[in-house]
């Protein structure tokens, strides 16, 4: 004896027969009419039915081929037209109905995919767009950041290569400021220092602070002769508008080691920058060279023999 | 055969409007109807042929289902009469009528009334 209507042999025989003829409905179909079918077996089949009892519940069901046959095809006939005039109008009724059902679900699949479709083209473009923007330039306006420094820098030229070499300042804050230009149609934004490829690496030793990068806010613009910054603030990240520019300041702190007229600087830096809603390095070519000078003097960070 | 094969079609026909007629008096879940309708000798060929044509009449509009959880039962799906499976069954039940007379006449071979025969060929 079974369990349950649903656990004896012949109704499980059944049911993977309906399993089988039920597959070749639409899934809505298919599915409502197992659990139609379900329920009357389990209503039909009396607790403890004999397999004989059971068996008649089955073949008064009739075969599942014949359920599916008859889902799948309706009961409208010419004969059952002669009796029932509007069976056929209804079936008719209710095949545009379906197919009006389809025709929306498709409509909906199509503005689906076309909305899907419009927006990725719309972040391939954005991405694109982000990814050949012009890198940020530095030009025009140029200048030490400290007074001191100004004072003493030399400024030379050789092979049309700029430089500007100020004495290092051991154990103290030097630094430069420049304008950075943003040519692209995007708003670029400077996230910070691209460590290990440029600026503030190259200047310092080990141990914070290392270098300090900021962009001006609001604007403001460089007076290479000893600009006036009050109430410009440097902060990152720094934001600079399409077309627009920005006084970037960069300084570090110079504990580095310089033997005799050694000199330490650079030509380029290197930055986090985000463009649109991606995130790229871009390397900034100076249009001159920072550099610092030796002899150190004081306390370094670095143990050389020869700065002991 | 033929004949046989007929009255399984007409039976077919005339299902529909019997479970209309039987839920008309009061909802009733699969089985139920099922009995119901076996009930009434030679008109239901197979029980399970009752579900798609349920199901047809539920997206026709002629029909609609609910569970109902009855005390001490388990959730059955009850099905109800429409207002348009009323308005369809009477308009059935009209026609039935005057379908059930013509054919009546012709299978007694009796001469059928003129406008009898101009209605039936109306339909």
């Amino acid at each position: 004896m079974s369990a349950t209507a649903l656990d004896n042999p012949l109704v499980r025989e059944y049911l993977h027969e309906m399993a089988a003829a039920f597959a070749r409905l639409p899934a809505r179909q298919g599915d409502e009419l197992r659990e139609q079918i379900t329920a009357h077996i389990t209503d039909a089949v009396p607790p403890g039915a004999s397999d004989e009892q059971v068996a008649a519940v089955l073949a008064r069901l009739g075969p599942p081929a014949e359920l599916a046959t008859e889902t799948a095809t309706g009961a409208t006939t010419e004969a059952a037209d002669a009796v029932d005039p509007g069976a056929r109008r209804r079936a008719a009724d209710s095949r545009p109905a379906r197919r009006t059902w389809q025709a929306w679900r498709s409509w909906r699949t199509w503005a689906a995919a076309s909305a899907i479709a419009a927006v990725v083209a719309v972040v391939a473009i954005k991405v694109i767009a982000a990814e050949t923007a012009p890198a940020l330039t530095a030009g025009g306006a140029e200048a030490w950041w400290y007074p001191q420094d100004r004072a003493r820098a030399v400024d030379t030229s050789a092979d049309g290569t700029e430089q500007t070499t100020v004495p290092i300042r051991s154990g103290h804050w030097q630094g430069f400021v420049i304008d950075l230009f943003n040519d692209s149609d995007q708003t670029q934004t400077v996230l910070g220092p691209a460590y290990g490829n440029g600026l503030p690496t190259a200047f310092i030793g080990a141990g914070p602070p290392h270098g300090i990068i900021g962009l001006s806010t609001p604007n403001r613009e460089i007076d290479a002769g000893g600009g006036v910054y009050t109430g410009v603030k440097f902060v990152l990240p720094g934001v600079i508008p399409p077309h627009q520019l920005r006084a970037m300041r960069v300084l570090w702190f110079s504990n580095t080691c310089l033997q005799g007229k050694g000199q330490q600087g650079n030509d380029e830096i290197a930055l986090r920058v985000r463009v649109g809603w991606i995130t790229r390095t871009e390397v900034i070519s100076l249009t001159q060279g920072w550099y610092v000078q030796g002899p150190s003097t004081g306390k370094y960070a670095i143990s050389a023999p020869y700065c002991q | 055969m033929a004949a046989a094969g007929g009255m399984t079609e007409l039976r077919r026909g005339v299902l529909g409007p019997c479970v209309l007629a039987l839920l008309e008096v009061r909802p009733r879940f699969g089985l139920e109807l099922v009995r119901d309708l076996a009930a009434a000798d030679g008109l239901l060929t197979s029980d399970g042929t009752v579900y798609p044509l349920l199901n047809r009449l539920r997206d026709g509009g002629l029909v609609t289902s609910e569970w109902r959880d009855e005390e001490g039962e388990r959730a059955r799906r009850y099905y109800s009469i429409t207002t348009a499976g009323q308005k369809h069954l009477a308009e059935f039940r009209a026609s039935w009528q005057q379908f059930t007379a013509t054919v009546s006449h012709v299978l007694s071979s009796d001469p059928i009334p003129s406008g009898m025969a101009d209605r039936g060929r109306e339909q």
